[in-house]
């Protein structure tokens, strides 16, 4: 696919940006960072949201143990270091010398307290430190975790673990993240006191969230940007009228109908990533009769050569080509590139052939195809909807009888995919570890509530080969072990096509040219390497 | 009189509980707030678990029953979303779309008046002519699109108005104000604007209509003929009569503003109740919008209590009478 690359203005324009913007700025030198973005962090509190735009405001406040440096591997941040001490028992020494906004001293104890916190009952980070069995202080800066079982991506899963005073918990009442269900109104929803380079100065949720260089930040920034002012603009259109009049600095994740028109205006920069999100559809193979449809009360989805048939009429080149604007890359895989177990070979595309999927679904015992619905968010992913209704229209040239149901996010989980409700549906699915163990072990694997294998499994797929192959690279600990058996899961996966795959999301960025952003492929925006000249 | 009133009062009571049911029942199917108290990554035990804790699993009648008791203790619940009581971020959201709304209408009142009086005494001129074609633009103009127009030629061209937020706050305590620094006055102009444009064509035609109706009237006609001035009969007499149903109409619109700010909400980022209901919808947020719902109901019920009595006040004849309608 085209890519534009980033552009530098004409010098003299640039010139004029630059003066305007430190006219706006006021007669103080102070460097004010403006974010507009599509929606709200939801809350203050470290633990309560897995959301990735709450994630990426509260990194701005709190850290973690572990972070990722420019080239993504895992470095220190709040641990300086790590070692292994058996399988199920990893020492962390700590960072010295660190103070919490409120001037507490970082230790053992903190990190002890937030694994407690990210564990408890109300937490959303559960997922993360669920196979952490206990937690030993040996002293003030050593601390050691011990696992429920071996675990290849505990630094991975650390690296979300946002480190919280055990004190100011204490004092104010916090020690575990907001009981909804209790009607309770916490402190730290409103509240933040980090390790971090900015400090919370004020909060009008949905409106503004203002962020204050915290002087005694222990680390190093790219920029010196001294104020961040972080504001949800909801509205697609009135977001990018105000990045191109100079409200705000930058705006995060651009959608790709919009990136066409801010190209060629020469005051706006764009950044451009490949994303850690792949669309794809997925099918009910579980059902004996299709759920939502109608093929003579078999399931036609069981028949590989129907699933085949899908992959062929589905013309994904088209699909990114307009739907996507050319800012997404087609693929023939369910796992994003850059993700440990992936495999290039796979990004192959089936190929579009609607004679070859017809000949398919007559070979299958269904000549004049057969009727089903097929179940799409409407504001999930981006363009969700139009991908949808593209897919629905080539579908039907191959005979297949679909009706399109769209919903928003809230009704398509809650009421199709969670209760394993849907017969074809869309899914995106981002690897939150740069690693395939997890979509493997949480979409693939058989459904297993107790152990949480198979979470997501809306497919209800059940191949006990590829679970005892997915169990065997999950528990190889060393990287190239791990990466060789991953890639011959997802192997064994399109070569089963399990999965109708579509394309790799890309992520735009928009900013005044005196910005410099580097984009992390998971959304995760680094504060840290930040700059504006 | 007092039966009057007891009837009145009886008949919104009725309303606001036919609508607390429907906002109650309509939002459990809108999506479930599981997501987002619980996450996307949640096992079905666990939200088996949370669904027993918060009554979801009880009867409908049952789960309402409990909502309507503490609704009636003033206790709208939890927002989902938020994490925060949804009285505390109703209060917050007011301010907003109250001061929107009543500078919106003051525009259009201030446009709209004068505009309709023109073109009724200046019947078939070009000018009022060009008024009527314009209003025509005013009432079709979806403000969504109007609002993007503005924001094109203030804020992208001109680089006068900022195209989101309120801009500057003062905090007065009990409410936060736009309206006393320079920023906010201008973050408001714009959605003001998109706001008042329906509004003013409205008015105006309206105006129009009525004073034709007046300045046929008999007293008109003997007004002139008692040789008053033009001046005195326009706007003394005819004027004034005119404006009793306009006064009532603004009124209701002024409820509907409120009420349906959403778009315009939406298209400017205006922190007020509108984009907060916005945002609750797109996260099932189901409390928020239920005491959304509730709460413009209720403006509804009291404008058009108010209304009602207001004629009362106004035409004396609906008093002493015991005419079954209004008894």
């Amino acid at each position: 696919m085209s890519r534009p690359k980033t552009r530098r203005p004409p010098v003299a324009l640039l010139a004029v940006t630059v003066a305007g913007a430190l006219a706006m700025a006021g007669p103080t030198a102070a460097k004010t960072l403006r974010i507009g973005a599509q929606a709200d962090a939801g809350t203050m509190d470290p633990h309560a949201q897995n959301i990735q735009t709450t994630i990426s405001v509260l990194s701005m406040m709190y850290e973690a143990l572990v972070t990722r440096d420019k080239s993504l591997a895992k470095a220190p941040q709040l641990a300086t270091g790590w070692e292994i001490l058996g399988p199920n028992e990893w020492r962390f020494t700590l960072r010295p010398d660190v103070k919490f906004h409120d001037g507490a001293a970082f230790g053992a104890d903190d990190v002890a307290m937030s694994i407690a916190r990210a564990q408890s009952e109300t937490s959303q980070f559960k997922g993360f430190v669920s196979n952490i069995a206990e937690t030993r202080i040996v002293d003030d800066l050593t601390i050691d975790i011990v696992t429920k079982e071996p675990d290849p991506v505990l630094l991975d899963k650390l690296g979300y673990l946002f480190i919280m005073d055990k004190d100011w918990a204490d004092a104010n009442n916090v020690r575990r993240p907001q009981d909804l269900k209790e009607k309770e109104e916490t402190y730290s929803v409103l509240n933040a006191n980090g390790t971090g380079p900015y400090v919370l100065k004020s909060r009008e949720p949905d409106a503004r969230t203002v962020l204050v260089r915290n002087a005694d930040y222990w680390g190093a920034l790219d920029g010196d940007i001294d104020e961040i002012v972080f504001q949800p603009i909801s509205s697609d259109p009135t977001r990018i009228a105000a990045l191109v009049s100079g409200q705000i600095d930058l705006v995060t994740a651009i959608p790709s109908q919009n990136v066409a028109g801010l190209e060629a205006n020469p005051d706006i920069k764009l950044e451009v990533t490949d994303e850690f999100r792949t669309l794809f559809f997925a099918f009910d193979v579980g059902s004996e009769s299709l759920q939502h449809g109608d093929a003579g009360g078999k399931n036609p989805f069981q028949d590989r050569r129907v699933r085949q048939a899908v992959n062929l009429a589905l013309d994904s080149e088209a699909i990114v080509r307009t739907v996507m604007r050319g800012y997404a890359t087609p693929t023939g895989q369910i796992l994003a590139p850059g993700n440990v177990g992936y495999d290039r070979e796979l990004d192959a595309l089936s190929g579009y052939d609607p004679e070859a999927a017809k000949a398919l679904l007559a070979e299958a015992g269904y000549p004049d195809g057969f009727a089903f619905t097929l179940d799409c968010p409407n504001n999930r992913y981006i363009n969700d909807e139009q991908i949808c209704r593209a897919a629905a229209a080539m579908l039907a040239q191959v005979g297949l009888d679909v009706s399109l149901n769209l919903m928003p996010r809230a009704v398509y989980f809650g009421e199709r995919l969670w209760k394993r409700d849907s017969t074809m549906f869309l899914m995106g699915f981002n690897s939150p570890f740069f690693d395939g163990t997890y979509m493997a072990q949480t979409m693939v694997m058989t459904t297993d509530e107790e152990s949480g294998e198979g979470i997501y499994n809306y497919s209800m797929n059940s191949d006990l080969e590829l679970d005892a192959a997915i169990r065997e690279a999950r528990g190889t600990l060393d990287v190239e072990g791990r990466h060789r058996r991953l890639q011959a899961v997802y192997r064994s996966i399109k070569e089963n096509v399990l999965y109708a795959p579509l394309h790799h999301q890309v992520l735009v960025y928009a900013m005044r040219p005196n910005v410099g952003v580097r984009i992390r492929p998971d959304n995760w925006l680094e504060i840290r390497w930040v700059t504006m000249d | 009189m007092v039966s009057f009133l007891a009837r009145r009062l009886g008949q919104a009571m009725i309303v606001m509980l036919v609508v607390t049911a429907v906002a109650f029942v309509m939002f459990r199917f809108l999506g479930d707030p599981l997501l987002v108290v619980l996450g996307i990554d949640s096992t079905e035990a666990q939200r088996q678990a949370v669904r027993a804790e918060l009554g979801l699993d009880r009867s409908i009648p049952i789960q309402f029953a409990a909502y309507l008791g503490s609704v009636l203790q003033g206790d709208f619940g939890i927002s989902y979303r938020l994490g925060r009581a949804v009285e505390t971020v109703l209060i917050e959201r007011l301010p907003a779309t109250v001061e929107l709304a009543v500078t919106g209408m003051l525009i259009a009142v201030a446009a709209g008046i004068p505009a309709g009086v023109y073109a009724a005494l200046n019947r078939g001129r070009l000018a009022s002519r060009l008024l009527l074609s314009a209003s025509l633009f005013g009432i079709s103009m979806p403000s969504f699109f109007m609002g993007l127009i503005l924001i094109w030629l203030f804020s992208v061209k001109l680089g006068w108005l900022p195209s989101f937020g309120r801009g500057q706050v003062v905090d007065l305590g009990w409410w936060t104000t736009g309206l006393l620094s320079a920023g906010g006055l201008k973050a408001l102009v714009m959605p003001a604007l998109t706001l008042a444009a329906f509004q003013i064509a409205m008015i105006m035609r309206l105006v129009r209509a009525e004073m034709l109706e007046v300045v046929r009237t008999d007293y008109i006609r003997f007004a002139r003929a008692r040789g008053l001035s033009h001046r005195a009969v326009h706007y003394r007499h005819a004027l004034r009569n005119t404006l009793i149903p306009v006064v009532t109409i603004v009124g209701l619109q002024l409820g509907s503003i409120i009420a349906f700010a959403v778009i315009t909400e939406a298209v400017f980022q205006w922190p007020g109740l509108g984009l907060l209901f916005l945002q609750s919808v797109a996260a099932a947020d189901v409390s928020m919008m239920s005491a959304y719902l509730i709460l413009i109901a209720a403006l509804f019920v009291a404008i058009n209590l108010v209304v009602d009595l207001l004629y009362l006040v106004i035409d004396p004849r609906l008093r002493g009478r015991s005419d079954p309608a209004w008894s």
